[in-house]
């Protein structure tokens, strides 16, 4: 099915950039719980 | 509790009520009753689901839980980024091209009409008591706080869900979302700002967090792979995702909320947005949970957080409580006199200070939480049919103590707002599930939409009266968030494995997947009964002690119904043709 996602060129775009933003939340998480523990 | 609070509650509650029936009062199709109009853009696509997925309880058990075990239940949602991209990539395109009602349209389309009915049937049986229990369990807590009586407060959330869902239907339930959502979030942001503000003054932002941390509270990523611990990386990021995928991709009344976008494009756009808010969500939640925590260092907690089974204490059970009270306040002030030496230990960067007056802090801590113990052990002896886990009330407690006239009004919308959010999808989707796949599919394929449109109405009401019968006799279980995830566990893995061998196996064809559902759910019970009862299997003289937690049948009916229908296949290979493909 043709289907594009608004202002990026391709879906695996969007998921990648889904998949790195919660990348780097969980990598934060890690950080805090080390710095704080 | 306040005038004011009353009035902005109510007034919350009521005016989104009303505003989902003005909005919709003119709906006339049936179609856009139960499915909506194909015009949501991906912002209220991605409201509506997350809305869908709060509940009351979130709102009242997580706080709580991050108040007494840190905030490391943030874990449990790490694969959920994950599952919402498999289902952009693999599931929506095929209900969107098929412009289906329901999740289980597409499955007839796929294996015939047993397996659609018989999936369906299913999925009303798990979601129709699962919603019976959502209004029970926030009322057990809200009506103890209003002051109404238990069935009062169950009629209360029905009734506001039925007036609104049974006029408007979908568009009804989604345009409420957005508002209920947008209530959740302004009352979350006021919670953790309001709770921060209530620290000392000395208290900064990094203290509370360095103090919550040495408490073991700020436990949110644990690398390490044990199988008995529930809450890790690696349950969260494959347990996680596999709930994630099947809730999300099977359960009518999330599937309907990404069916009703305008296109393609909007409605994955809107499971991203799920995918990007759900771990923040959760994190800021369980945040506020763990400032509680750190205000009761510096304040003295009630010695147990639910007052109702207190004031039901009386002679000399109330005396003894008392006593634990003042060794409690004795406890309390010795640990907050630690918890400053701590504290300056910590900001002068004195390490050996710091473990110290750390250690002071734990021990003193670990008397409190016996103290704690002593009066549940006491409220079990003296007052009947106690429930004495308090974690529920610890967030709500303090609210009630320590917020402002308003916010006190606006946190209680809050969590109605979720139990109203959840509720009226769940309503929608069983009605919707109940004419298409079961009603106008085997009995009135051919009617006028005006009849299509009662029986939709009607459904929504029988519905709601089924989920009340179901909360009326909830009392009967003992723990009911057990209930739900046990009734669940039962059916939601055959479910599941349907739509995977609709998928991932394009060889399987309808009957196989049929017989294999039904025998896998019958297995799935028998498993489940020998379990529960600890019954040996007796096979021919073969004794086989079964004994499955029932968290894993999920697993067990999905791979077993996709096991057993590649086997039937393989076996009496059958010429129908797969239509989708």
């Amino acid at each position: 099915m043709l289907d594009r996602p608004p202002f990026f060129k391709s879906w695996n775009q969007v998921y990648f950039l889904v998949f790195l933003f919660n990348a780097i939340l969980i990598a934060l998480f890690y950080l805090l719980t080390r710095l704080f523990a | 509790m306040n005038w004011i609070d009353w009035l902005v509650m109510l007034a919350t509650l009521i005016g989104i009520a009303a505003y989902g029936i003005w909005r919709t009062r003119h709906i006339r199709s049936s179609e856009t009753h139960m499915r909506g109009s194909d015009d949501l853009n991906w912002m209220v696509i991605g409201f509506n689901i997350m809305a869908t997925q709060a509940s009351a309880v979130t709102f009242l058990s997580l706080p709580g839980q991050a108040y007494e075990d840190g905030m490391r239940f943030v874990q449990f949602y790490f694969g959920l980024p994950l599952a919402m991209i498999f289902l952009s990539i693999f599931v929506i395109p095929y209900y969107y091209k098929l412009k289906i009602y329901t999740a289980y349209e597409y499955l007839e389309k796929r294996f015939g009409v047993n397996t659609r009915v018989f999936t369906a049937l299913l999925f009303l049986i798990q979601r129709g008591f699962s919603t019976g229990l959502s209004f029970f369990a926030p009322s057990i807590v809200m009506s103890q706080l209003l002051g109404w009586s238990l069935n009062f407060t169950i009629l209360f959330i029905a009734g506001l869900i039925l007036a609104y869902t049974y006029v408007g239907g979908y568009k009804a339930v989604s345009y409420t979302q957005t508002l209920q959502f947008s209530v959740i979030w302004l009352g979350l942001f006021m919670a953790a700002g309001i709770v921060f503000f209530q620290l000392p003054s000395d208290v900064h932002f990094s203290d509370a967090f360095s103090i919550a941390g040495k408490m073991g509270k700020v436990n949110l990523v644990d690398f390490e792979f044990d199988l008995s611990n529930r809450y890790n990386f690696w349950s969260g990021i494959i347990g996680g995702a596999f709930l994630a995928i099947s809730y999300f991709g099977t359960d009518q009344s999330q599937v309907a909320r990404y069916l009703g976008g305008k296109s393609l494009s909007e409605g994955r756009l809107g499971l991203m947005l799920n995918a990007m808010i759900k771990v923040p969500m959760q994190f800021l939640i369980l945040g506020v949970g763990v400032l509680v925590f750190v205000f009761y260092l510096f304040n003295q907690a009630p010695l147990h957080f639910n007052a109702n089974n207190v004031s039901r204490l009386s002679g000399s059970a109330a005396e003894q409580y008392q006593v634990l009270e003042t060794q409690q306040k004795v406890v309390f002030e010795q640990r907050r006199t630690a918890v400053d030496q701590m504290m300056q230990a910590m900001r002068s960067g004195d390490d050996q200070g710091t473990a110290l007056a750390q250690a002071e802090v734990e021990t003193l801590h670990r008397t409190e939480l016996q103290l704690r113990e002593d009066a549940k052990a006491l409220i079990k002896d003296h007052v009947p049919n106690a429930a004495t886990k308090d974690t529920d009330y610890v967030f709500i407690s303090y609210v009630l103590k320590y917020m402002p006239i308003g916010v006190i009004g606006l946190l209680l919308a809050m969590i109605l707002a979720a139990a109203c959010s959840s509720g009226a999808s769940a309503i929608n989707a069983l009605a919707t599930t109940t004419v298409i796949d079961i009603y106008q599919r085997l009995y009135k394929p051919e009617a006028s939409d005006r009849h299509y449109l009662r029986m939709s109405k009607f459904f929504v009401a029988a519905w709601c009266l089924i989920s009340l019968a179901f909360a009326f006799s909830a009392q009967l279980f003992d723990n009911l968030i057990q209930a739900v995830n046990i009734i669940g566990s039962i059916f939601y893995g055959v479910i599941l494995g349907v739509f995977l061998a609709a998928f991932f196996q394009p060889k399987v064809k309808g009957q196989a997947v049929f017989i294999a559902a039904i025998l896998t759910q019958i297995i799935v019970i028998v498993v489940y009964v020998l379990s529960e009862y600890k019954i040996d299997l007796n096979l021919f003289g073969w004794v086989i002690p079964v004994r499955v937690a029932y968290l894993w049948l999920n697993l067990i009916g999905c791979l077993l119904v996709m096991g057993i229908a590649g086997l039937l296949q393989g076996i009496f290979p059958e010429k129908d043709k797969v239509i989708v493909e």
